[in-house]
């Protein structure tokens, strides 16, 4: 799938890393899961949070506020998973919480601010807005490029 | 009083005979009045006497000049009345006025006929000698002159009024006896009438009788006239009169005469014959009967002669009465003189007696007390007159025991004064001691004084004090009495409190079972809701998936997406009503939580409350008891306080007292000190003096 064309009608799956509410393209997600026993590994970076399985799959997990150069994501009841499938492997982004999926609109849709640092500047798309808030929209390419560089 | 002046300078002997004096006063008064009765009777009988012995010739004279008269009108040698001459007559006649001279001076001056008398009386021609005169010129007269017959008329009644003049003299009427009264009616008026009358009588009849015409008719009128008269004037009054003293004269109290009735009775029978006999002639010549001239004569001087007679007899009985009479006066004189004089030595005598039972003693007392003025007391009272019952045994007494008490005191006195020489001695040494002594006390007076205006002072300050401290303690005392109400007040609510903090005690702990019990079901509820929860939460995750998956199914999966968006909707609901619940139960629990802390809380300051109210009312019991003592002693306390303020203002008084007194102690500290040598000098005197009373004391006698 093409991750850089979105169809006309987008879906948004919105989740929350702090106070900071992000968007990801709800296409690229493959479920979403809790956060249940996650088995650490050894030596990997601080970004792995460890391994889960997925009714027989590992799936890697990821702290997703590590990557985005934030606080380490929250490890609580409210902790979600979204699983992505990359080529066969599986990815879990961890979250605080998950927001709704919502209907993109591209009329809101704005670039980045120019003060965002480049490191992390390239796992946004950019920003949009949905009711009264302000979404920051992430690139799932560069978000799994990243993660395997 | 002068007299009770004059009477306290008597002796009991002089007071004794002026009581006696005084009492004889009354008794000579009566004695003299008595006396001078008798005296005076006495001499009214005397004079009656002389009045009789006057009257007596005067009677006869009467009788003589008629005899002349009769014997010179006939004219015949003898008289017709006495039988003798006219001259024999008229010689008695001149005899009798002799004798009558002779008796006036001394009788007749008795009984009122001296010429001074007379002359006062205006009677100066009844006097002897002028009657006399009269009877000279009667007699020279002729018979036949004129006036013959009523000269010798005149004559007779001059007689007759002397004789009447005598017997008023002599004071008869004065005569408590009526016998001598009728006696001098006979011879001082009825006889001389009756003389006179029959003188008259006879002039007139007699020479009629000679007549040889007889008797005309207004001479026997004339006659019977004088038969009349004579019968009813004179007869009958001189017989009545005789009878009449006889009966008196027996009756007579004193002095009756025993011979007037036998003396005068034949007298009186003679004359009684005599005058019926010429009554009798007389009787008939009025009725005409002639009678002998001679028995008619010798009728008249039968008649004169009885008539006469008769007089003088009564004269000289009467004087008989009279004697008899101044002799029982006279006795009677006697006896009083005698009976006052026996009871005059008898009142006397035991005048006598009192004086001398009262003076005599008291001289002899009197002596002795003489003696013991003079300093002998050895002698003693004599015991007759101390055994005696009457106020000199009394006095004798007294005095004998005065004597012994005296000389019992002298020898005391004596044993006290050489006591008293020896204790000079020692006052001497003393006097001394007392002069330095008494400076010492001056000075420490002034200490004393000094410190008692301080104690007075304190004493003030302290009585102030406790005068505000009386005052405090009565408030004091309102305060716990007031409090002792109010604990008892408060004694009943911490009891009421303790009550109900037990009960609210009760009422936490079931409070904090139901709150407890509440809190577990909520924490049920809680299980329950996080279930749904739970369910809600993967529901809406199972949701999402859809929705993700319907979104990666593409258009296919769009009605795929309103479901899941619908399940999601529900599951959204489902989680928002279950935290609403999730929410409420939590406010549940947490105010179950702060419900239990707070009940908690509650209880425990119930237990406090409850715990403190068990205290307070232990505690106030302990204060009500204390409260009680308090107030008891309180009580006591004011008591006291009072009784000490008492006691301040005595001992302010007293120290005041101190003070002033210890003034006079320094004083009369000075004074002493001042004196010491004038006691000295007085023990001195003293020492002198006891020498002297030994002396003196030595000189009574014991």
């Amino acid at each position: 799938m093409n991750a850089t064309q979105p169809e006309i009608t987008t879906l948004l799956a919105t989740f929350f890393l702090g106070e900071s509410a992000f968007a990801l393209n709800a296409g690229v997600v493959q479920e979403v899961i809790r956060l249940d026993a996650v088995t650490p590994v050894r030596h990997s970076p601080p970004e792995v949070a460890g391994v889960i399985n997925l009714r027989g799959r590992i799936v890697t997990l990821l702290d997703t506020g590590l990557i985005l150069g934030a606080q380490p994501a929250r490890r609580d009841r409210d902790s979600r998973i979204l699983v992505m499938e990359d080529r066969g492997e599986f990815l879990g982004l961890l979250v605080d919480r998950m927001g709704e999926v919502i209907e993109a609109e591209p009329e809101t849709s704005a670039p980045l601010p120019a003060n965002i640092p480049p490191a992390q500047a390239r796992f946004f798309s950019g920003v949009c807005r949905s009711g009264g808030r302000v979404l920051t929209l992430l690139n799932p390419v560069e978000l799994l490029n990243g993660v395997r560089s | 009083m002068p007299l009770s002046r004059l009477f306290e300078r008597l002796t009991i002997g002089q007071k004794t005979w002026a009581s006696l004096a005084l009492f004889c006063l009354p008794l000579g008064v009566l004695f003299y009045f008595n006396l001078d009765q008798l005296s005076a009777n006495i001499v009214f009988a005397t004079q009656e006497i002389a009045g009789n012995r006057y009257q007596r010739p005067l009677v006869q004279l009467v009788r003589a000049v008629a005899d002349y008269q009769t014997a010179s009108q006939t004219g015949a040698q003898t008289a017709l009345q006495n039988g003798q001459p006219a001259t024999a007559n008229a010689a008695a006649v001149d005899a009798l006025f002799q004798q009558l001279r002779h008796l006036e001076p001394t009788v007749g001056a008795q009984v009122g006929f001296d010429p001074a008398a007379l002359r006062v009386a205006k009677l100066e021609p009844l006097g002897a000698a002028p009657v006399e005169v009269k009877w000279q010129a009667l007699r020279s007269a002729a018979p036949t002159a004129k006036s013959w017959e009523a000269d010798g008329d005149s004559l007779m009644s001059d007689l007759r009024t002397m004789i009447g003049r005598a017997g008023d003299l002599s004071n008869l009427t004065l005569d408590p006896e009526m016998d001598s009264y009728y006696l001098a009616d006979v011879t001082s008026v009825v006889t001389a009438q009756a003389l006179h009358r029959l003188r008259n009588a006879s002039l007139f009849v007699l020479p009629r009788l000679r007549q040889t015409t007889g008797l005309s008719a207004a001479d026997r009128t004339q006659i019977a006239i004088y038969a009349a008269t004579i019968k009813e004037s004179d007869y009958d009054r001189l017989t009545g009169d005789l009878d009449t003293a006889f009966r008196e004269n027996a009756k007579a109290a004193r002095g009756a005469s025993p011979t007037l009735r036998p003396a005068l009775t034949p007298l009186k029978a003679r004359y009684e014959q005599a005058l019926p006999a010429l009554l009798a002639h007389l009787q008939a010549l009025a009725e005409g009967k002639p009678q002998r001239s001679e028995d008619v004569r010798q009728s008249f001087a039968a008649a004169g002669q009885a008539t006469l007679e008769l007089s003088q007899s009564t004269v000289t009985e009467l004087d008989r009465v009279l004697e008899a009479r101044i002799d029982a006066y006279a006795n009677y004189r006697w006896r009083l003189i005698a009976g006052t004089g026996i009871a005059l030595a008898i009142a006397t005598f035991f005048f006598w007696l009192v004086v001398g039972t009262i003076a005599g003693p008291l001289r002899t007392v009197v002596a002795q007390l003489a003696q013991v003025a003079q300093g002998d007391l050895s002698g003693d009272v004599p015991p007759g007159f101390q055994a005696r019952g009457d106020e000199i045994g009394q006095l004798s007494r007294s005095l004998q025991t005065m004597l012994v008490a005296l000389r019992a005191m002298v020898e005391d006195i004596s044993v006290g004064v050489r006591r008293l020489s020896h204790s000079s001695a020692g006052l001497l040494s003393a006097s001394g001691t007392l002069t330095s002594g008494s400076s010492d006390t001056s000075l420490k007076a002034h200490t004393v004084a000094a410190a008692a205006e301080q104690m007075s002072a304190n004493v003030g300050f302290v009585s102030a004090g406790m005068s505000e401290a009386a005052d405090n303690l009565a408030q004091v005392t309102a305060a716990t009495t007031e409090m002792t109400a109010s604990i008892g007040e408060i004694a009943v609510s911490s009891e009421q409190a303790r009550r109900i903090t037990a009960q609210a005690s009760q009422q936490a702990l079931e409070v904090t079972k139901q709150i407890q019990l509440l809190g577990q079901a909520a924490r049920e509820i809680g299980r329950v809701t996080e279930t749904i929860t739970e369910i809600s939460s993967q529901t809406n995750l199972l949701a999402l998936n859809a929705t993700i998956e319907a979104a990666r199914a593409g258009a296919a999966g769009k009605g795929f997406a309103v479901v899941a968006n619908e399940i999601k909707a529900l599951a959204q609901q489902t989680a928002a009503a279950t935290e609403d619940i999730r929410q409420r139960i939590t406010g549940v629990q947490q105010s179950t939580a702060a419900g239990i802390g707070n009940v908690e809380g509650v209880s425990q300051v119930i237990s406090e409350v409850s715990h403190l109210v068990t205290t307070i009312a232990a505690a106030i019991e302990e204060q009500a008891t204390a409260t009680k003592g308090i107030s008891v002693n309180l009580g006591h306390a004011s008591h006291g306080v009072q009784e000490a303020n008492s006691r301040v203002a005595e001992s302010s008084l007293a120290s005041s007292e101190i003070a002033r007194d210890i003034v006079v102690v320094d004083q009369a500290a000075r004074q002493m000190a001042g004196t010491g040598d004038q006691m000295r000098s007085s023990a001195t005197e003293l020492a002198a003096v006891a020498e002297k009373l030994e002396l003196a004391a030595g000189r009574f006698r014991i």
